[in-house]
């Protein structure tokens, strides 16, 4: 499609989405297509949900909380089809309930492979089956498994053993076990991505510990309340892999880590594993 | 048998929006039609339009529409299963609600329903089959068809409203509104329900409105104050145009109860049929002059009662000749009651035309006075002997009747009351 084609399809859409939608006619990037989708959604979707939209996460669900309907959603395919080049036939998106279906679906279309709807949810049963961290060193209790990252929760019961020893007559679920949750299930997305460059750690079910840096605690935790985990791969080069996560209880901001890496597969020692470089600073690239 | 009366009014018009512009506009004969700047070359033998002021809803994308700040509010999803018309409509409806007194509660409610009329909206229909036949029927809208085929009203309004009594569309070309609010009456008469919106649009553009030029019945004067001339010698076809009209009818009793505010009782309608041609009326009018009869019937009244007639005559030759005799053989020679034309000012709304004029019977009995029949030059000669008001006549009256014909020989009459 021509920029012009692009505009007039994207007409109404943010202005950022569509200037990406202009770089994916070249560019065909997947890394765009997040940007892209959310900007489509926003403009079909009534005007009091765009705020929502535009802070969107991948739990975010299309009817529940978007107000996406089935009508809706096909003019929201339309316009994607148009865009994207893909073809989406009715019955693959039947099963799209979330943002983060959205992307999934689509970055599979992009990349050639079948989607597989069911595949990313994974309760207490399938988490534990699929990490080498099981209860009571376990913090994970349900998970989706996104394009770029995963989502996840944990319930602090007051029953975890630690919780006892901290504090004395207080129990306080400790930050070094929010780090903890994030780093499993960023181990989580590692093993269970299917992407090639995580390979290693699909085929040992094993991710380590390497660094974490900006660790964050906004909030004390406490027995019955639901941490809201979320993960998202900012950077790459094997066997690392650096995240960024949050917590969120009851939508407020509980915890974050600006960059968590792990390694993946089997090491012999932590050590060993090369450090992943900053990417090259602006002031570098603008010197051309 | 259960009576029943209009309690609201809405109106989006050439001659105004509302109630009391358009009553000011009938009592000074003030007329809305206009130079139509898309006629404005050198093929269109048509020039003038009743157009309808205050909306911009030209564009095939609703959300470039600009319509008037207190229209009802819109969710984006409603907006874009909209037809033009359906924008004129939703501003007359709620205008007839707050004029009746009328809350959401009352609205939504098992025992209210809602008829339309309208032709669809040919201009919508177009362009999204002229879309799915240059890009496939995946690319089409959603809301391609419930925004363009005959029934875009009644889907529009009935979700919109919730309307959970009785609805449907009707369609007998500029018979259709008259029909919707006959067979209204009809429910509430029938006990079946209590109350009922009955509300006729039309698109205002040239796709709904210049292919009548096909058929030659669309006058080709360049002159906005000529061109609509019921009655005249010179006469030579319709102005067309487009808006949207609604009215609220309710049991009588129910309505005293509640302390609505009443414009006149219907005492009954009547229908007939011509059986003669697709699209010329019968010569003599003959099913006109049935239906009238039939209206009379109903009501219980004798020709003579009548004081006031609002005609159908849209300004054609035979149409309005035809309505003429029709008349002569209802009334007698000698017994005319007072006859307008109000199409002079309006133009002929089509599917809109039948309840915009039966609202205007509304106006006239609530207000006291017949509105003249404008734009009269020579009177044709076979008017003779019968009261043409030239002139919009002060007076409280007490009943009126009002004539619609459409398409295939379809006629329906109304008898109103002042209470």
């Amino acid at each position: 499609m021509s920029p012009e084609q692009v505009n007039e399809a994207m007409r109404r859409c943010p202005a950022l989405s569509v200037e990406a939608a202009i770089k994916f006619q070249s560019e065909r990037d997947p890394a765009l297509v997040p940007q892209i989708v959310l900007g489509i959604i926003e403009r079909f979707v009534e005007p009091d949900m765009r705020a929502k939209v535009a802070e969107a996460r991948d739990e975010t669900r299309l009817f529940d909380d978007l107000g996406i309907d089935s009508l809706i959603m096909v003019e929201i395919v339309m316009t994607i089809e148009q865009v994207l080049g893909v073809s989406a036939p009715d019955e693959e998106l039947r099963g799209l309930r979330t943002i983060g279906d959205v992307k999934l679906y689509l970055d599979a279309k992009l990349r050639g492979v079948a989607y597989d709807p069911g595949a990313p949810r994974l309760d207490l049963a399938a988490i534990a089956a699929a990490l080498p961290q099981q209860p009571p060193f376990l913090f994970l209790q349900t998970a989706t498994i996104n394009a770029d990252g995963a989502s996840g929760s944990y319930h602090i019961s007051g029953d975890e053993p630690v919780l006892r020893g901290h504090f004395r007559d207080e129990p306080v679920f400790p930050a070094s076990l929010m780090m903890e949750s994030l780093g499993q299930l960023a181990a989580l997305y590692l093993i269970k991505s299917g992407k090639t460059e995580f390979a290693a750690a699909a085929q040992t079910g094993k991710a380590w510990f390497i660094s974490a840096e900006s660790v964050r605690c906004m909030r004390i935790c406490r027995p019955g309340e639901t941490l809201s985990l979320s993960v998202r791969l900012v950077r790459q080069r094997a066997p690392l892999a650096v995240f960024a996560g949050t917590i969120d209880v009851d939508g407020q901001r509980t915890a974050s880590i600006e960059a968590l890496t792990l390694a993946c597969g089997q090491l012999a020692s932590p050590a060993e594993a090369p450090a992943v470089e900053e990417p090259a600073s602006d002031s570098a690239k603008c010197e051309a | 048998m259960r009576s029943v009366v209009a309690s609201g009014l809405g109106f989006v018009t050439c001659i105004g929006k509302g109630k009391a512009e358009v009553a000011d506009s009938l009592c000074r004969m003030r007329h809305g039609l206009s130079l139509y700047p898309p006629f404005d070359k050198p093929d269109c033998p048509v020039k003038v339009v009743g157009q309808v002021k205050g909306f911009e809803v030209d564009s095939i994308e609703q959300e470039d529409w600009t319509l008037p700040a207190d229209m009802p509010p819109l969710r984006l999803e409603q907006l874009r299963s909209l037809p033009p018309h359906g924008a004129y409509a939703l501003h007359a409806v709620a205008q007839a609600i707050a004029d009746a007194g009328l809350r959401p509660e009352d609205i939504s409610n098992p025992a209210t329903g809602l008829y339309t009329a309208s032709g669809g909206s040919t201009s919508t229909l177009f362009r999204h089959l002229e879309r799915m036949h240059r890009m496939g029927p995946r690319r089409c809208p959603p809301q391609g068809i419930v925004s363009s085929i005959a029934g875009t009203l009644n889907f529009n309004l009935v979700s919109y409203f919730r309307i959970l009594g009785s609805s449907a569309g009707f369609v007998s070309a500029c018979a259709s509104s008259g029909h919707a609010l006959g067979a209204a009456v009809d429910e509430i008469t029938l006990g079946r329900q209590e109350r009922m919106i009955v509300v006729g649009a039309e698109d205002c553009n040239s796709d709904t409105i210049l292919p009548f030029a096909g058929l030659r019945a669309l006058s080709t004067s360049a002159d906005p104050d000529k061109a609509s001339r019921p009655f005249d010698k010179a006469r030579d076809g319709f102005v067309g145009t487009g808006g949207a009209v609604a009215m609220i009818i309710e049991d009588e009793e129910s309505a005293r109860r509640r302390g609505a505010e009443i414009y006149c009782r219907i005492r009954g309608w009547g229908q007939a049929s011509d059986g003669y041609h697709t699209m010329m009326p019968h010569p003599k009018g003959e099913g006109l002059a049935r239906a009238m009869k039939n209206a009379l019937a109903a009501a219980s009244a004798a020709s003579e009662d009548i004081a006031y007639l609002n005609a159908h005559a849209t300004s054609t030759q035979a149409g309005d000749s035809a309505e003429l005799l029709a008349i002569r053989s209802v009334f007698g020679m000698g017994k005319s009651p007072a006859i307008s034309s109000t199409k002079a000012l309006t133009g002929h709304g089509l599917s809109l035309s039948s309840i915009m004029e039966n609202a205007f019977c509304a106006l006239a009995l609530q207000g006291g006075w017949m509105p003249g029949s404008a734009h009269i030059s020579e009177l044709d000669p076979e008017c003779a002997g019968l009261d043409i008001l030239r002139e919009t006549r002060e007076g409280a009256f007490s009943l009126a009747m009002s004539n619609s014909s459409g398409f295939g020989g379809a006629n329906v009459s109304f008898v109103f009351e002042r209470v």
